[in-house]
């Protein structure tokens, strides 16, 4: 091999190092090409998601506005009684305020499976008054604390002549048990 | 002045071992190798025009992704709020449901006792799985039924229905016991009650 074949060589191996780079640069734009069209695909399988998701956020906005323009109606009468202490005050200034006759009184928190309405005051009342007084009473307290629930309530005849013995069973909804 | 060719050929020192010319087929290697840095000049031009615009277009994408995942999120958290705050109000109305005031149901059923009959013992307790459901009991100082017919008339009127009625009767008295159920005829249609109605 003399020198012009070795110049040849030469020659050939930058010719092959000039191809190898040209496919080496082929193959990274193609692989650059395809991340990018990887990229947006995911980008438009984004989109579509969030359209999806826009367009379900406005059907149950649509749907649930009744029910949340009622929460905020009533939410108010529920944050007026917040803690045992308040409801029991509520409770107890309503029966001075008519002055009823009450035989006991027994006042209790419990917690329910309700967990918007985690806690429950639970008020045992047992009263002997006139009958009118006690029927008026009891409408005013379901007026005037809409929130309560009379869970029971069982009336008997009291021991004077327009008497009623009344047991009842109060449930106020409060937000916390302390 | 006149140089003669042979005093030149004096000069010239002496070649040896000249090589032959290379084969016919090796004499396109230079232009082969002179393509090939034109044709890599142009390729590797092109490629790395697309490679660039690739590059900004993966980028971009991502951004866009990243955006659209940023709102999506938000949208997600909205809606989870969204829920939760429906979830709670329905929870409300499931407790306001169940507080129905039974004053006017009371009073009702003591209005409509006659002069000859009378109410020994009246009783109204929620159902405790069910506290929309209301177990009425009732003991009625009567000899006839009609009274009983009378206020379970007026019950109904107040648009509470009866289930799974008892009733027994003894000497001069009567035990009625039933489930009442209130029939919201206008829950499907109107809106709902406001607060103290």
């Amino acid at each position: 091999m003399n020198k012009k074949h070795i110049a040849c060589a030469v020659v050939l191996i930058a010719i092959i190092g000039m191809v190898q780079a040209s496919l080496t640069m082929n193959q990274r734009t193609l692989k650059m090409e395809a991340d990018a069209a990887k990229a947006g695909m995911t980008a438009n399988i984004s989109s579509t998601t969030l359209t999806q998701e826009r367009r379900q956020l406005e059907d149950l906005k649509k749907s649930s506005k009744p029910l949340i323009d009622y929460l905020n109606l009533w939410q108010p009468y529920f944050s007026a009684v917040d803690s045992p202490q308040n409801a029991e005050l509520k409770i107890s200034l309503k029966i001075k305020e008519d002055d009823l006759l009450t035989l006991s009184q027994k006042y209790d928190v419990v917690s329910q499976k309700n967990r918007s309405l985690p806690y429950l005051m639970r008020a045992q009342i047992t009263f002997e008054d006139n009958y009118a007084r006690l029927l008026n009473w009891i409408g005013r307290l379901e007026r005037e604390l809409p929130t309560i629930r009379i869970s029971s309530i069982r009336v008997a005849k009291g021991t004077g002549a327009n008497d009623l013995k009344v047991d009842m069973t109060l449930e106020q909804p409060i937000l916390t048990a302390q | 002045m006149q140089i003669f060719a042979k005093s030149v050929d004096d000069f010239k020192t002496d070649r040896k071992g000249i090589s032959p010319p290379l084969p016919i087929y090796l004499r396109i290697v230079p232009m082969v190798f002179y393509l090939t840095i034109a044709a890599s000049i142009l390729l590797n031009g092109l490629f790395f025009v697309r490679y660039s615009q690739a590059g900004k277009n993966r980028e971009m994408a991502m951004v866009r992704d990243k955006q659209v995942q940023a709102d999506l999120a938000g949208a997600r958290k909205e809606r989870k709020d969204l829920e939760n705050e429906t979830k709670r109000a329905s929870d409300i109305v499931a407790w306001l449901d169940a507080s129905r005031p039974l004053q006017p149901l009371v009073v009702e059923v003591a209005r409509s006792i006659d002069d000859d009959s009378s109410i020994v013992e009246l009783r109204l307790d929620r159902d405790a799985e069910n506290p929309a459901q209301i177990r009425f009991s009732m003991r009625l100082g009567s000899d006839t039924t009609r009274q009983l017919d009378v206020t379970l008339a007026k019950i109904a009127a107040l648009r509470f229905r009866t289930f799974s009625p008892q009733q027994t009767m003894e000497k001069g008295a009567i035990d009625y016991k039933a489930t009442l159920i209130w029939l919201d005829a206008a829950r499907e249609n109107a809106a709902l009650a406001a607060p103290g109605s």
